[in-house]
């Protein structure tokens, strides 16, 4: 998914034809981020639109050089982490280090019964430390640094719940077969 | 390097988080024993199921164009606000202003006074003629300050 530079010029010039071609290339695969990250469609659309509102305003001050897609998936998953924080019923808490992985655990997903819906489905209910760096590692292709610089926490912090997000997610998956 | 060592980094290695060194270390480990080389590409092929999930399109046409909509509502309404609703105010509080300016400077003389001046040829020409620099400066002002306003809301 891209957009070429003629078209941010476009939109920073306040072409809403320009802006339109951006909000359609970006916002399904942002709306599934906020949806996974977040656990919720209304919110997740919530998180969309407060994306694009701000882009909107910033246009001045974007720069050329800098992909627009990477700055929407920071904006959105900074969006929702602050929704996830807001929320009371889920509490957003750092991991404890010293927190014991997954007693036994799974093997690797294989296709049998990681389809696309099993994971999706398990993803959603893990705690929302783990299921956030998943969205943003593989929903996202996000690397480490920039998953860190999202999160505000270091690169060993994004290894540990991501192999933590994986186990749980391996066991979740394992207990359905 | 172990086969248990070898198998504690391959997520990291599978999702690019390992580093240079390591990862040549682990990848000669792997050149030399099958059983880590196949356990993994089962770690590998798992990344790429969990790429194809996690990618997959959850949203609806419907769904995106609400949030389009929603999108150009939010936009939509700051635009107004600064273009009627702050010049609506700015003239009203230039007229404002000056009717208090106007009134109070005859306000010693008394009300029928400051009317019949008003109405005067001379007296009414006395008033009228700040009046229009005041209200000219006023637009002017407001002319300046809207585009300053618009841009800081921009920057917000």
């Amino acid at each position: 998914m891209k957009i070429d530079r003629d078209t941010v010029e476009q939109f920073k010039a306040g072409d809403d034809e320009a802006f339109s071609r951006i909000f359609r290339t970006f916002a399904p695969g942002l709306l599934g981020t906020a949806i996974r990250i977040l656990g919720d469609r209304g919110l997740g659309e919530d998180v969309v639109q407060e994306t694009f509102v701000r882009l909107h305003r910033m246009r001045n001050r974007l720069e050329l050089d800098r992909p627009v897609g990477a700055l929407l998936v920071r904006i959105t998953a900074n969006l929702a982490i602050d929704a996830l924080r807001k929320r009371k019923r889920e509490k957003w808490e750092a991991l404890d280090p010293n927190a014991a992985p997954e007693k036994a655990s799974a093997p690797p997903i294989d296709a049998k019964i990681g389809t696309v819906d099993a994971i999706n489905r398990a993803a959603g209910v893990l705690p929302p430390i783990y299921r956030t760096v998943l969205a943003l590692r593989y929903g996202q292709d996000m690397t480490y640094e920039e998953i860190a610089d999202v999160l505000r926490i270091s690169v060993p912090a994004v290894a540990l719940r991501l192999k933590r997000g994986k186990e749980q997610l391996r066991a979740a998956l394992a207990r359905q077969k | 390097m172990n086969c248990r060592e070898a198998e504690e980094l391959f997520d990291l290695h599978v999702d690019g988080g390992l580093d240079a060194a390591t990862s040549r270390i682990l990848e000669n480990h792997l050149q030399g024993c099958s059983s880590c080389r196949t356990a993994h590409d089962a770690v590998k092929a798992e990344s790429e199921l969990l790429r194809q999930a996690l990618q997959a399109d959850l949203s609806s046409a419907a769904q995106i164009a609400r949030i389009q909509a929603r999108v150009h509502e939010g936009i939509r309404p700051a635009a107004l606000v600064v273009s009627i609703g702050e010049w609506v105010m700015a003239v009203l509080g230039i007229l404002l202003g000056l009717l208090v300016l106007v009134w109070g400077s005859f306000d010693s003389t008394g009300v029928r006074e400051a009317v019949s001046l008003s109405l005067n040829p001379r007296g009414g020409l006395l008033v009228a003629i700040p009046t229009v620099l005041v209200a000219a400066l006023g637009v002017l002002a407001v002319i300046v300050v809207q585009p300053l306003l618009l841009r800081i809301n921009e920057q917000e």
